[in-house]
């Protein structure tokens, strides 16, 4: 910097003034979404600390453009303005359009109804207590070759999920499984049978207890919850499950 | 389309020195722009929810299943593209050429075995790979070390050797993570050597891309007496936004193929051993997953792909995925962009089509 000339009679440099503003507006929103708690919403909790810390960077490089933003000799502005319009898209994307997890509409999209719902999931099984399996773990046993006898207690949470395919119909209890971010969210769920399952509707939550029974869906085989009981419930601080 | 249009006509600026017309349209350009501005209002309309007619409502929600996803990618590869930015900035500032041309071997070989094996020491993934080699390659890094490190380094990094063997060791064995790494290193050299001594490398056109980086590089900073934090993050501003542009674009695009085309239509089209290595190929071009953690999204595929085609998966996605094939075009000519995806996929497709056969899986 000039030490002679006073930084207010600099004309302004708009391309370090807009990316300070893009660099300060992006940083706030990540920790906005950290404090809302709605990260969970598009990554594994375990990247929550690494997305504060590069919140931080990104304030700190906002600081450090900060002191361009009078300079002797402005830089040109012309070229630049589709990166400050795409960098623009996230955060209004951000601010305007409402946080929500991914739901039922775009659960179709990511199982294979048929067989299993939920596809092929690996992994250990918590112990022999069913009644405390998550729809993960049944998804585990299931394509495992581990099911459980018929009548073991079932008690699972998730949202409704109801497909509008032709040939399937019925009811879900469901969720996604995320390893990584929202973008390999995979769903896991099972059928729901009985007359406590009709009435619910689309990406309502619901805490579901009942018994492990079958029923034949696209005409295999395939396990079932006989439903005792259906309890409404919010939708949980993390609404996807997590692979251990 | 209109970021392609932007680069072309920076390009094309340089190339006019030369005596070359730039291509520009600037009817077709304006309506593009146009276009664009106006999808992206109706967009954040509907997505808002505020006032949507009901008929809406299912495109309100497969909106927000847009964004979601979009923000899964963008969040999810923000902090590895600010590293690998700072590690950019920090070669910038403390690598000098002389130190470099000293380090690095003589030999094209030799060069692009270090390129390949650099990711050991910097540790990045694919969107904090291709700042770092374009800084290494301003400083006067041969391009066979440049691009053996863009392909390797997203693979044959601590995190990521961990992050595999981890989720493989007790599936599929270690020979398993070996072949990961092995292939990923021979490949990588492979392509390196290939485009660094044929044309499709154009060492030339590298050169002139990357001075005309520099050359935008150096208007503002060049504070010396700033502590060292400071001069860090302001070399790091100018390269975040060039990068973050693609994360933007790449992140929109995979999160509309997500929406529009479902993971699960690839999926259940093939098992065959040579289709289900084309379609978790395909795949992993879709998701834009980061290499940390794509191990564990193969995983889920143990059982109804064949070994063969997970491989593909693990190496060809980290080298190439939507956003590193945009981001790419800012480091090397669109010419050895193409040459360097198309030489990737044939490769790890021919590889692991015949392991696939051999094996009879």
């Amino acid at each position: 910097m000039n030490s002679t000339v006073e930084a207010e009679q600099l004309p302004i440099n708009w391309p370090a003034l807009i990316e300070t503003v893009l660099l300060f507006l992006t940083g706030v929103l990540l920790l906005s979404k950290a404090l809302r708690g709605v990260l969970a919403f598009y990554i594994h909790p375990r990247y929550t600390t690494l997305v504060i810390i590069a919140a931080v960077v990104l304030v700190g490089i906002g600081l450090s453009r900060m002191r361009a933003v009078f300079a002797e000799r402005p830089e040109p502005l012309r070229g630049r303005g589709t990166v400050y319009a795409l960098l623009l898209i996230p955060i209004l994307f951000g601010t305007l359009i409402p946080a929500q997890p991914l739901g039922s509409d775009t659960l179709m999209s990511r199982v294979t109804l048929g067989s299993t719902l939920g596809g092929v999931q690996r992994g250990d099984l918590p112990s022999d207590d069913t009644a405390s399996w998550s729809l993960l773990d049944w998804a585990i046993a299931t394509s495992t070759d581990r099911t459980p006898v018929l009548g073991s207690p079932v008690r699972v949470e998730g949202f409704v999920f109801q497909p509008n395919a032709a040939d399937t119909t019925g009811v879900y209890v469901a969720r996604y499984v995320v390893s990584c971010c929202a973008a390999d969210a995979s769903g896991v769920g099972l059928p729901l049978i009985g007359a406590e399952a009709s009435g619910l509707s689309n990406d309502s939550w619901i805490r579901v207890e009942g018994e492990l029974t079958q029923t034949t869906i696209g005409g295999t085989q395939q396990p079932a919850i006989l439903v005792r009981s259906v309890t409404p419930i919010s939708q949980p601080v993390n609404p996807y499950l997590y692979p251990r | 389309m209109c970021w392609l249009k932007e680069h072309e006509v920076r390009v094309a600026e340089t190339v006019g020195s030369f005596g070359i017309k730039p291509p520009v349209m600037p009817v077709l350009r304006r309506f593009a722009v146009a276009a664009g501005v106006a999808t992206v209002v109706a967009a954040l309309w509907v997505g808002s929810g505020l006032l949507v007619p009901s008929d809406f409502v299912p495109i309100t929600d497969r909106l927000r299943s847009f964004v979601t996803i979009f923000f899964g990618i963008f969040v999810e590869a923000l902090p590895f593209l600010l590293a690998g930015v700072l590690v950019s900035s920090a070669i910038h500032l403390y690598v000098t050429p002389d130190r470099l041309q000293r380090m690095i071997p003589r030999s094209a070989f030799g060069a692009a075995v270090m390129g390949s094996l650099l990711g050991l020491a910097f540790p990045v993934c694919e969107c904090g790979s291709i700042p770092a080699a374009r800084r290494l390659m301003q400083k006067g890094a041969p391009q066979t070390l440049g691009i053996a490190f863009v392909l390797a380094a997203p693979v044959i990094n601590p995190i990521v050797i961990i992050s595999t063997s981890v989720a493989f060791v007790g599936v599929l064995g270690w020979s398993f993570v070996a072949w990961r790494i092995g292939l990923t290193i021979l490949i990588a050299v492979a392509i390196a050597l290939l485009l660094g001594v044929t044309r499709f490398g154009a060492g030339e056109a590298t050169a002139l891309l990357l001075s005309n980086h520099e050359h935008d590089h150096d208007h503002h900073h060049g504070d010396s007496d700033d502590g060292a934090i400071m001069q860090l993050l302001g070399h790091a501003s100018n390269e975040f936004f060039e990068m973050s542009k693609f994360l933007v674009i790449g992140g929109m695009l995979a999160a509309a193929l997500q929406t529009l085309v479902p993971p699960t239509m690839l999926t259940n089209l093939g098992q065959g051993p040579v289709l289900s290595v084309l379609v978790l190929m395909a795949l992993a071009v879709v998701l834009s997953i980061c290499s940390t953690v794509d191990s564990f999204v193969a995983l889920s595929f143990v059982g109804t792909f064949a070994p063969g085609a997970l491989l593909a998966f693990l190496v060809f996605g980290p080298m190439i995925d939507i956003k590193s094939a945009l981001m790419l075009t800012t480091t090397f000519p669109r010419r050895t962009v193409v040459a360097l995806i198309c030489l990737s996929a044939g490769l790890v497709a021919a590889i692991t089509i015949t392991m696939n056969l051999v094996g009879g899986a």
